[in-house]
């Protein structure tokens, strides 16, 4: 009689089923798979929505296009998951975290031109060329609100290397329409700035999408999506930051990790009118009963609860904060977060094949990460 | 059972006039204790409920059918048995004013007559609830799925698929053929291709 279970009905479970399980639901029966195959959601309700993953791709081309690897906070497992379908060899720039998909960049030739993938669906599209060529131009994902259908998004390209000097445009792209248009003005101080250092992820708050340079002394700016006005925010402490990366926070508003080095490092959120920085956690100097480095090769992703603190080289653990108290609740800062150590190494995830990787990372070839919810359907990226 | 023209102007005209639809005008409107309105559902073995009408309209079939006017007599639901029946109208009872599933209500609240709808926080009481609502075994969890499933309540469908997401959470693929009876319909060559696409699941 489960035979005939209605579409609707499974979908319902499916919903609040993870990647995992929804992975192996496709393998039980024809039935079952079309129905996974046509959740436009993807599965991202209840516990399933609850905690994003962690990619991690080398952030420098190697040679035989490497897998990426994703780990589960939940699962407490990392997985490899091949890039081979993959045409040409790609850097990872951002996560489309509504769409569970990659933004990446071409790796070979000098121009730019970006590529959506879901290495879960194998899938990939290659985006049109940009209407002004630049190199360079910080990128910012906007995630559109469609609830229940297929994710919309925005990609901003801002600024960018010419020829001779510095492109003072801003062009974004839609993903309903698939082109990119014309969107304003990138200021050449600002364009100057997001261009000689190559930006970090961006984090969109309040309607605003931000990117932090990434040389010190820190600072951030920001373009207000609704009426293109940009902006720099000041950083606590830019100047002694060593390591600094901007997460989204759960009230909606910016988020800040970094530190000054010894293990030391803070969560700061702006408050509302961009007014001030206030200190919302801190990153213990042990975690688990061991000192972490937090020098400046320390590299930080962020999502509304989680922070994921790794070194350039993934092989030698990661520390995971994870928000656990309400954030209008008193107390200290130190209280409201659990800190653990991540000691399984990602080259685990494919059995026989540690040295292979382990020459990758153990020879100090740096990785970036992001943080993803992960989409076993295939209809985003059609 | 009619459906699609269930809009809220037929819900607003159900709010002014009260299970109206189809009794004489002389006829009193089923009050249940403290005045409150009542209808009665009746399962497929003949068991009798008394269900505040408001808590019944969690359901979107018992609305469109309260809606239709068959909300004065008992109303048959032949597929379902009693001691189901009795586990959903507690859970109605139970998820009153519950703002996960109110969304529904909140439009007739505005009338002023679905006050026990305003929305409360769930509470810890209703949540362990719920928890035990489905610590059944298997086949009675399957019985509550189809049950929800027919009413179409959301809170009900929420906490049954949800339960039922649980169970086969970290199965193999074989123990979840298992469980639901399922009959493997691909062929060798098939499954192995499937099994290699999401090779990082079966690790």
């Amino acid at each position: 009689m489960w035979d005939r279970l209605p579409l609707d009905l499974l979908a319902h479970i499916f919903s609040f089923l993870p990647p995992l399980s929804l992975a192996r639901a496709m393998a039980v029966c024809g039935h079952w798979h079309a129905c996974v195959l046509s959740d436009p959601s993807g599965g991202r309700r209840g516990r399933a929505a609850s905690c994003p993953w962690f990619l991690a791709m080398h952030a420098r081309p190697v040679a035989a296009k490497p897998p990426c690897y994703v780990y589960s906070l939940e699962l407490r497992r990392w997985h490899a998951l091949p890039l081979d379908f993959l045409p040409f060899p790609v850097r990872l720039v951002a996560s489309v975290a509504n769409a569970g998909l990659l933004l990446c960049r071409l790796a070979a030739g000098s121009r730019f031109r970006l590529l959506l993938c879901n290495p879960f669906t194998r899938q990939h599209k290659l985006l049109p060329d940009l209407i002004v060529p630049r190199s360079n131009p910080a990128v910012g994902v906007v995630p559109g609100d469609a609830p229940g259908g297929a994710a919309s998004f925005q990609i901003y390209a801002a600024g960018g290397a010419t020829g001779g000097g510095y492109e003072p445009t801003l062009e974004v792209y839609e993903s309903r329409a698939g082109v990119w248009r014309r969107a304003g003005a990138t200021p050449a101080g600002f364009a100057v700035r997001l261009t000689v250092w190559t930006p970090n992820e961006s984090v969109v708050a309040g309607g605003v999408v931000y990117w932090m340079t990434s040389a010190r002394a820190y600072s951030v700016m920001g373009l207000e999506v609704a009426t293109g006005a940009w902006r720099e925010v000041k950083v606590p402490l830019a100047d002694r930051l060593e390591w600094a990366a901007l997460v989204g926070r759960r009230s909606g508003r910016l988020g800040l990790v970094g530190g000054c080095g010894q293990g030391e490092g803070w969560v700061w959120e702006l408050t509302e009118g961009e007014q001030s920085w206030v200190v919302v956690g801190v990153v213990p100097e042990e975690v688990e009963g061991r000192k972490w480095a937090g020098g400046a090769a320390t590299r930080c992703v962020g999502g509304d609860r989680e922070v994921y603190l790794y070194g350039g080289e993934l092989g030698k653990g990661m520390v995971v904060g994870r928000e656990v108290g309400d954030s209008s609740s008193s107390g200290h800062e130190e209280e409201r977060w659990e800190w653990k150590w991540i000691e399984e190494y990602c080259c685990s995830a494919i059995p026989g094949r540690e040295k292979a990787v382990a020459v990758g990372g153990g020879g100090g070839a740096p990785f970036k990460g992001v943080l993803f919810h992960p989409s076993l359907s295939p209809s985003c990226l059609r | 059972m009619s459906s699609g023209d269930s809009g809220p102007s037929s819900s607003k005209q159900l709010v002014q006039q009260p299970a109206a639809a189809g009794r004489s005008p002389n006829q009193p409107p089923l009050l249940g204790a403290g005045g409150r309105k009542v209808i009665v559902l009746k399962s497929g073995d003949e068991e009798e409920f008394e269900v505040d009408l408001l808590d019944a309209m969690q359901s979107r079939t018992l609305r469109r059918a309260i809606e239709d006017g068959c909300g004065d007599g008992p109303m048959p639901l032949p597929n379902l048995t009693g001691p189901v029946l009795a586990k959903v109208v507690e859970l109605f009872r139970r998820h009153r004013g519950d703002p996960r599933w109110a969304d529904e209500l909140q439009e007739t609240e505005k009338e002023g007559m679905f006050k026990d709808y305003a929305p409360q926080k769930p509470t810890a009481e209703v949540k362990g609830f719920d928890r035990e609502f489905v610590s059944v075994d298997r086949d009675a969890l399957f019985d509550l799925l189809r049950a929800a499933n027919f009413l179409e309540a959301p809170g009900l469908l929420d906490v049954t698929c949800d339960a039922a997401a649980d169970a086969v959470m970290n199965m193999t693929v074989e123990e979840v053929r298992e469980y639901f009876g399922l009959v493997n319909d691909y062929t060798p060559e098939e499954e192995a291709a499937l099994r290699k696409q999401h090779e990082w699941a079966f690790q």
